[in-house]
């Protein structure tokens, strides 16, 4: 039985050895980016586990590396580390979710993140803004509707779906309106100018 | 009978600003309308990115006052393209400045060219004033040229935005040259239908009128 156990061990030390190689996969992506720290940190509670796992199964054949660690205590720290992993994974999941399909904020508070963002007083934003704006896709040749409060929605890190333009005088905004069509997420970008009125925009591309 | 004074006058223009906003354009077309031709489509239509400090000569006969004036418009066109893109298929902008410093040592007017329909480029004229202040002097005088003025349905700029730009074009100057004294206006034309080109043209010539010395 206890070999069966160890068997058992191995393979999920196997599966736990191909998600690390998927983990330093994912660290070589995000590298580029400076977004690395938290896969780091995922990737080192993984090579914990691999050698609990490996400690473990060995432990089933009677080879015991580390007397004075019990089977109790090194269940009870993958236990504790095992929800720590899976909170950091809900949390890395839920950002990145977020940036893909958009914040669940209500149009208030988007337009108060706005104003902020753009250092304008919210009551002159919503005295200028229009409830809706639409523009045409160049794929699906469709309207898209696109508001202000959506454009905050989408984007939980506002720099990357509002670009503030400030040159010859005047205040220009580049919005990056999100719209689904062709199978795929893609990015209108869409200029106002310092009412918010709709100038003009430019072709679309995929997220 | 007293026949009216006769002055010859040699002027040199810089149009700048992006690439494919008009620049060789708007002179190869004003060349048409100096000899009162129709503008030639099928020239407009060859003409290709500018690589190089290129030239082109104009000639034309104005009066102003009782005085008439034969001016010779010398168009030095540089490329619209900037160092900092790195285009490895023709100078850039800057370049060209280095190579022909001499060229750029009398400018009397500097055309600030964009294209009414690309608001980019209108945008990326605050590039071009810091790039050609050091070039103009007091006298120089400028344009805020719009093109394209014939594509009445995909004009991005707004009348308000060129007024703004106009001002900003010379608060610019003046910080750059505090004792500027030139003169400043916008310009929208178009060098399909030629729509206030003759205009331009006068412009040009009462341009260098004025900054004659004496």
């Amino acid at each position: 039985m206890l070999i069966e156990n160890a068997i058992v061990v191995i393979i999920g030390a196997v599966v736990l050895s191909i998600g690390l190689v998927y983990s330093l996969s994912i660290i070589q992506i995000l590298k580029d980016f400076n977004l690395a720290r938290p896969w780091i940190m995922l990737t080192t509670l993984i090579s914990f586990f691999f050698i609990g796992y490996i400690f473990t199964a060995l432990r089933f054949l009677n080879i015991d590396l580390l007397p004075s660690l019990s089977l109790e205590n090194l269940v009870t720290a993958i236990f504790f580390f095992g929800a720590v992993f899976v909170l950091m994974l809900a949390i890395l999941n839920r950002n990145l979710l977020a940036n893909i399909f958009g914040m669940g904020l209500n149009d208030t508070k988007a337009l108060k993140i706005f104003s902020e963002y753009i250092q304008i007083p919210s009551h002159q934003v919503v005295s200028m803004i229009k409830p809706e704006y639409y523009v045409t896709c160049d794929i699906c040749h469709q309207p898209v509707k696109y508001s202000i409060p959506d454009i905050v929605r989408a984007h939980p890190r506002l720099e990357r779906g509002v670009i503030v333009e400030s040159a010859m005088g005047g205040v220009n905004y580049r919005f990056f309106i999100r719209h689904y069509c062709d199978k795929q997420y893609r990015e209108i970008p869409v200029r106002h100018d310092s009412h918010f009125e709709y100038r003009s925009h430019g072709p679309s591309r995929p997220v | 009978m007293n026949s009216p004074l006769n002055i010859n006058l040699t002027g040199f223009v810089l149009p700048v600003g992006n690439g494919a906003v008009g620049k060789t354009t708007v002179a190869l077309v004003l060349d048409s309308i100096s000899r009162h031709e129709a503008i030639n489509v099928d020239l407009i239509s060859k003409v290709h990115k500018t690589n190089n400090l290129e030239f082109e000569y104009i000639t034309t006969r104005q009066v102003f006052g009782d005085t008439q004036y034969t001016i010779t418009l010398q168009f030095l066109i540089p490329p619209g393209q900037k160092e900092a893109e790195g285009d490895p298929t023709g100078r850039s902008f800057e370049k060209v400045v280095e190579i022909y410093r001499s060229s750029f040592r009398r400018l009397d007017v500097v055309l600030f060219t964009y294209n009414l329909a690309n608001h980019e480029s209108f945008h990326d004229l605050a590039y071009w004033v810091d790039s050609v202040g050091m070039l103009m002097n007091d006298a120089t005088h400028f344009i805020l040229l719009g093109t394209h003025l014939d594509q009445i349905n995909e004009l991005e700029v707004t009348k308000d935005e060129i007024k703004a730009g106009l001002e900003y074009l010379r608060k610019e100057i003046l910080e750059e040259l505090p004792t500027w004294a030139g003169r400043c206006t916008q310009l929208e034309v178009s060098c399909i239908t030629g729509e206030n080109l003759d205009v331009l043209l006068r412009y040009l010539a009462a341009s260098i009128v004025t900054t004659q010395p004496g």
